[in-house]
């Protein structure tokens, strides 16, 4: 559930308290300022419980809790937070009222607790905020969690640990950026990724949709997602444990202690692993006497896909002190070890072929409110990453689908013998000033640096390698931004902003007019400014419009550049591609009749993207190379609409729609020839997906503090073309089929959420899917998770 | 469907990259006797990503497109080879993976259909060519002792594309620190094949050629300084300039980037161990001192070259002007009535039937075109024209 739910479902329980459970208890009273005027809008709740609830126009909340020990915190925006113990007892009554002072607001500060994710949905941008903590109880990965988000799409290619992509109001690849707690993911290796990063590790996500702030430094036309983590300072422990279908494990432990004195330690560990061996459907079968495939129906167990990875993340710092509200330095450490069951289509299978990944990433963190002088806050992180990278095909077999396999000559199941590394190491460094000049103005400075030198980078086998592709490859990109924020009234603030993008890239080129190659180290650089602009406007307490503007550039790769001499083509004169984008929205959060809440979320954007940096391909010879070529045009709408009934019941839909079609004319750049897919949907992107919900809520079961929830999810992803839609005979064409399926999930909290036990059902049709072609998802599976949460502050009774 | 198992009975002259779909007596029998099979000919067409295959009646005239029609594949071939006129193999050469092929042919109403459900290589392949029953299909490769040399997978065109392979270790064949690999294959018509030898950092200019059983054992090495190194050269890529005439003879042909003999040809006379002394051919001069990297079998003595764009080429300059040799009378004449090297974008695998080359051209400003040349005079006129689609990949005739 994202907090988006929360909101309204926080408001109903401020007005639901009057259906009290015996030994029941209240606390109810007003949130005011030092001048005595009434706080509406600010979050009361109860620390590390799911307590919470919204003041309203007069200032005042409620709320209903088991007896117990509790920590009572309020926040609200542009206020310091309070924070009260209170010692409930059974059917007790306590009222408690806040003073709050006026606090110098950090504006723009990507990592903020408590009610950020109130916060960031209430920015001028485009953004969605899904609150993970909802999750925690759950075997998903973050990929998953995304997946939840209107206008994400996330597309696996398999099971546990398989790739995914990311498609984001139909943007995919590295138009669209990641991020954890602001610093660049993509540097961080695939042992620490999307695929395989528990949701229990983040606090929330953000999407950002086509309009990015300055704190994501990053030429990411397509929008940006940031993974806050837990970033709170107490003490506590998290345990886990889930087991599943597919002989899938996944324990994790996150603790966190912070002493008296500030100093403070937190740590993140967890482990996957799953044999993956879900049933696939083909359509035909490899005889590996003869060679040939034989057509028919078959179904066979994956025999070669196991993963695994352990990850460890710990940080070591302090916080509020005098020098530093925060100071952390963190290592994280992980590796995997992988099976790779099948080429990029299922047509072709793999047996023995492996994978492997170690990535270390150190890090460290400064954050400062008033420094030096009241109201300038300033924040500065660096990561450091090494990633290894092994790939291992040596076996002379030849597999089929069965698993049997014959003898053969010649080594490697790919059709090369492969043992190689790839090392990597990169670098990135967030520098973020932002001083709020008065009630109306503010002003921030946002610089991103990022590089990496490589050495080997082809995914060509070593064997296959010449000089040039052991010559250094090197980038440097900073991106500075700066931005301005107005803020008329408590109803309307606006939010300008501009980046420069400027990128220096090194790398071997090939300088040969004739006979042999001959590859000398050459430097290229690039800059160029994009802007935007991002407005607000409350109409009233319940609705919300929105609408912003970027003009956004991706900078060319250096493999875009420079080639390698194998199957990439060089092309010094490319361009930054880049992207018009638009977004306007709305939001209406409304109570009627005390106990029925409705929330609708609506956004339209519209984008236009031209010089696409697109690989031209030519099939005769095998290589590629990069052009500026193409123009996107995009126009979709996201949906959010959820239904709340007391704290019993919540219905909710997400809906994405988008016609994105070519609207490049012409075959080629320098040709007249009119392109037989002008107007054409783009290829391999779903454009009609959304998802319905409902979960039942049981509380106080078989106890006080007990909770039963039961989820029940709808998924579809509408039919859509791999190729152009207008080529090809109907019947012939490449088609990845309408997916429907359908999951359960059942969980049971015990003293406050102490003690967990989820059981999951997902795809319980057992459909037959698949995010790309021919790649087959898993079907039926089930899940089972114990949770145990402890806390100093809370002791959860 | 299942192939038809008559048609694989048919006597075989296939091709690969050389093809050879009408018997030597097609010239001198204008009048059949007896009424030939219904044909249509095979387009792989291309748009972007994606290969449509398409039937039409004729290749020397009229429009056809991929919008709407064609037997979709998300696949790229690189390689198109022939059982006769009964099937068209469309192979795809991956780098990193293996290689995959797809059969189609006509049914009984002479619609295009895919025979079987196709066959894998796993060791792939760089260069494919005929051998009696099978089209042999051959690369360096690492074997399962670690050491390297070629490997060779026999696709067993009467037996449903059965694949079986062979293995030939190649250090210390062509002297005792020497190791090759083997470029191109032709049958000699004796139960052995021939293939070019390339030594690994050698000598361009010497031209080898190994002389092969069925099981890939070597006979005789064939050993000529008069021409280099017989294969043709794309960055990393390595093509055949082998073939053999209608006669059974190989030719061989060399002008390797870097070297210092004229672009020549000799010649193999069937069954013979060793090239033919009296024989030799400079073609370079004759074509303008531009240089050549792939060479089919047309009809006859007519052998079709592709030349290199460039007179002092490198291993990626674009090879798009043609010419049309004859090995009898050592005459050349450029393929004239085509687009200019300026403005063609990209061109196909060509093909040569009806005592005619087809050959497929794309240009910057025009729809792929198929462009009809007679061998004799090298001039050539626009045949079918295919809207929509962004090339062609290659062609075939195929009879029901």
């Amino acid at each position: 559930m994202t907090i988006r739910y929360l909101i309204p479902l926080l408001v109903l329980f401020s007005f639901t308290s009057s259906i009290a459970q015996t030994d029941t208890a209240f606390i109810y009273g007003k949130v005011l300022t030092n001048d005595k005027e009434a706080v509406p809008g600010a979050y009361v709740f109860l620390e590390n419980t799911a307590i919470k609830s919204i003041t309203n126009d007069l200032g005042e909340f409620q709320l209903e809790a088991s007896p117990g020990e509790y920590n009572l915190v309020c926040q609200t925006i542009g206020y310091e937070t309070k924070i009260q113990s209170v010692h409930l007892k059974s059917e007790q009554k306590i009222e408690i009222s806040f003073s709050v002072n006026e606090k110098e607001e950090v504006l723009n500060d990507i990592v903020i607790s408590g009610n950020a994710i109130k916060q960031v949905q209430e920015s001028p941008y485009n953004v969605v905020a899904l609150d993970a903590k909802d999750l925690h109880n759950s075997t998903m990965d973050l990929g998953g969690m995304l997946n939840r988000a209107s206008g994400v799409k996330i597309r696996s290619s398999g099971g546990v640990g398989s790739n995914l992509s990311i498609s984001l109001n139909g943007f995919t690849g590295s138009r669209v950026k990641v991020f954890m707690n602001g610093v660049p993911m993509e540097g961080f290796g695939s042992a620490f990724q999307l695929n395989n990063i528990p949701v229990s590790v983040a606090n929330r996500i953000e999407v950002y949709k086509g309009v990015v702030p300055i704190e994501f430094g990053s030429d990411a036309i397509g929008g940006a997602i940031n993974i806050v983590t837990n970033q709170e300072s107490n003490t506590f422990l998290d345990l886990s444990y889930s087991f599943g279908s597919f002989n899938t494990h996944k324990p994790s432990v996150s603790a966190g202690y912070t002493s008296k004195n500030g100093f403070s330690v937190q740590l993140n560990a967890f482990l996957n692993y799953s044999d993956n061996c879900y049933k696939v459907h083909l359509d035909k079968m490899l005889d590996i006497e003869t060679g040939s495939y034989k057509r028919g129906d078959y179904t066979v167990k994956r025999f070669h896909d196991s993963y695994f990875n352990r990850t460890i993340m710990t940080q070591v710092g302090f916080v509020e002190k005098p020098w530093a509200d925060r100071f952390f330095i963190g290592l994280t450490a992980g590796e995997l070890d992988a099976d790779i069951q099948n080429a990029s289509t299922m047509e072709i299978v793999y047996g023995q072929r492996t994978r492997s990944a170690k990535t270390i990433l150190p890090s460290i963190e400064y954050y400062k409110r008033d420094l030096f002088i009241d109201n300038l806050t300033f924040r500065l992180t660096g990561n450091l990453n090494f990633n290894v990278n092994h790939n291992i095909d040596t076996a002379a077999r030849l597999y089929n689908w069965y698993g049997d396999y014959l003898p053969i000559k010649t080594r490697g199941e790919s059709g090369t013998n492969t043992l190689s590394e790839y090392t990597n190491q990169n670098f990135s460094s967030t520098a973020n000033t932002s001083y709020r000049i008065n009630k109306h103005h503010s002003i921030s400075l946002n610089d991103v640096i990022t590089g990496y030198s490589r050495k080997v980078s082809s995914d060509v086998p070593v064997e296959d390698l010449t000089a040039a592709d052991t010559m250094r490859r090197a980038a440097i990109k900073n991106v500075l931004g700066l931005s301005y924020v107005y803020r008329y009234n408590e109803n309307w603030n606006v939010n300008i902003f501009g980046k420069h993008y400027h990128q220096y890239i090194v790398g071997p080129m090939d300088t040969a007019s004739t006979g042999d190659p001959k590859y000398e180290e050459q430097a290229r650089s690039f800059q160029t400014t994009g802007y935007g602009i991002a407005l607000t406007h409350f109409l009233n307490k319940e609705i919300q419009l929105k609408a912003s503007l970027e003009r956004a550039y991706r900078l060319p790769s250096g493999r875009q550049l420079f080639g390698d001499e194998l199957l990439t083509s060089a092309n010094t004169d490319l361009k930054p591609e880049n992207s018009t984008n638009v977004n306007i929205g709305g939001s209406i959060n409304q109570v009627f009749s005390r106990f029925h809440t409705i929330y609708i979320d609506l956004g339209a954007y519209y984008r236009f993207n031209k010089d696409f940096i697109r690989q031209v391909q030519n099939a005769r010879y095998g290589t590629i190379s990069n052009v500026n070529f193409g123009q996107v045009r995009n126009i979709g709408v996201d949906l959010e609409a959820r239904y709340y009934y007391k704290n019993t019941l919540t219905l909710g839909s997400t809906l994405t729609y988008m016609d994105m079609r070519n609207r490049e004319k012409l075959r080629s750049a320098n040709s007249s020839v009119v392109d037989a897919t002008y107007n054409n949907r783009m290829p391999n992107i779903p454009y009609f997906y959304g998802s319905t919900d409902a979960t039942y809520y049981k509380h106080n079961l078989f106890g006080i503090g007990n909770v039963l929830s039961i989820n029940y999810t709808f998924n579809f992803v509408g039919e859509f073309y791999l190729l152009w839609e207008s080529q090809g005979t109907p019947n012939t064409k490449a088609t990845l089929p309408r997916q429907l399926y359908h999951d359960l999930i059942i969980n049971y909290s015990l003293k406050n959420g102490k003690y967990n036990i989820s059981l999951e059902a997902l795809n319980f049709t057992n459909a037959q899917l698949y995010d790309n072609w021919s790649m087959q998802k898993p079907g039926r599976s089930f899940n089972v998770k114990v949770r145990y949460y402890w806390n100093k502050t809370l002791n959860n009774n | 469907m299942k192939i038809k198992a008559h048609l694989w009975l048919i006597p075989l002259t296939v091709l690969g990259l050389v093809m050879i779909s009408c018997s030597e007596n097609d010239n001198q029998d204008p009048d059949p006797v007896e009424p030939s099979a219904p044909s249509k000919y095979f387009i792989a067409a291309e748009n972007n990503d994606g290969t449509y295959f398409i039937a039409v009646d004729s290749l020397t005239g009229g429009i056809t497109t991929t919008s709407g029609n064609g037997i979709e594949d998300p696949n790229s071939y690189t390689h198109y080879a022939y059982n006769g006129t009964d099937a068209v193999l469309a192979i795809s050469y991956r780098q990193g993976n293996p290689a995959v092929g797809r059969i189609f042919g006509l049914d009984e109403l002479g619609l295009l259909s895919e025979i079987g459900a196709g066959f894998q290589m796993t060791a792939g392949f760089s260069s494919l060519g005929p051998f009696e029953n099978y089209l042999v299909a051959t690369r360096r490769t690492t074997f399962s002792d670690e050491t390297q040399g070629q490997n060779f997978y026999f696709i067993d065109l009467e037996n449903d594309a059965a694949i079986s392979d062979k293995q030939l270790a190649t250090y210390g064949i062509l002297g005792d620190t020497l190791d090759c690999q083997l470029v191109g294959v032709v049958d000699a018509g004796d139960g052995t094949f021939l293939s070019a030898a390339e030594v690994i950092d050698g000598d361009v200019d010497d031209c080898y050629m190994l002389k092969l059983d069925g099981d890939a054992n070597v006979v005789t090495v064939l050993n000529d300084d008069r021409i280099g190194r017989a294969l043709g050269q794309f960055r990393s890529a390595r093509y055949s300039l082998i073939a053999n005439d209608d006669e059974g003879n190989t030719f061989v042909f060399a002008n390797p980037i870097g070297g210092t003999k004229k672009g020549a040809a000799l010649k193999i006379n069937q069954g013979e161990t060793d090239f033919d002394d009296s024989y030799y051919f400079n073609i370079q001069d004759l074509a303008d001192d531009f240089t050549f990297r792939k060479v089919w079998h047309l009809t006859g003595k007519y052998f079709l070259l592709e030349f290199y764009n460039e007179l002092e080429p490198s291993s990626n300059t674009p090879a798009t002007q043609y010419g049309i040799v004859n090995m009898d009378t050592k005459s050349f004449n450029w393929v004239t009535g085509i687009p200019s090297i300026e403005d063609i974008d990209n061109v196909g695998w060509p093909y040569a039937g009806d005592d005619l080359v087809y050959l497929p051209i794309t240009t910057v400003d025009s729809n792929p075109v198929v462009y009809v040349v007679d061998p004799e005079t090298a001039s050539a006129y626009a045949g079918v024209e295919i809207e929509s689609a962004t090339g062609i990949g290659g062609l075939a005739k195929l009879t029901y």
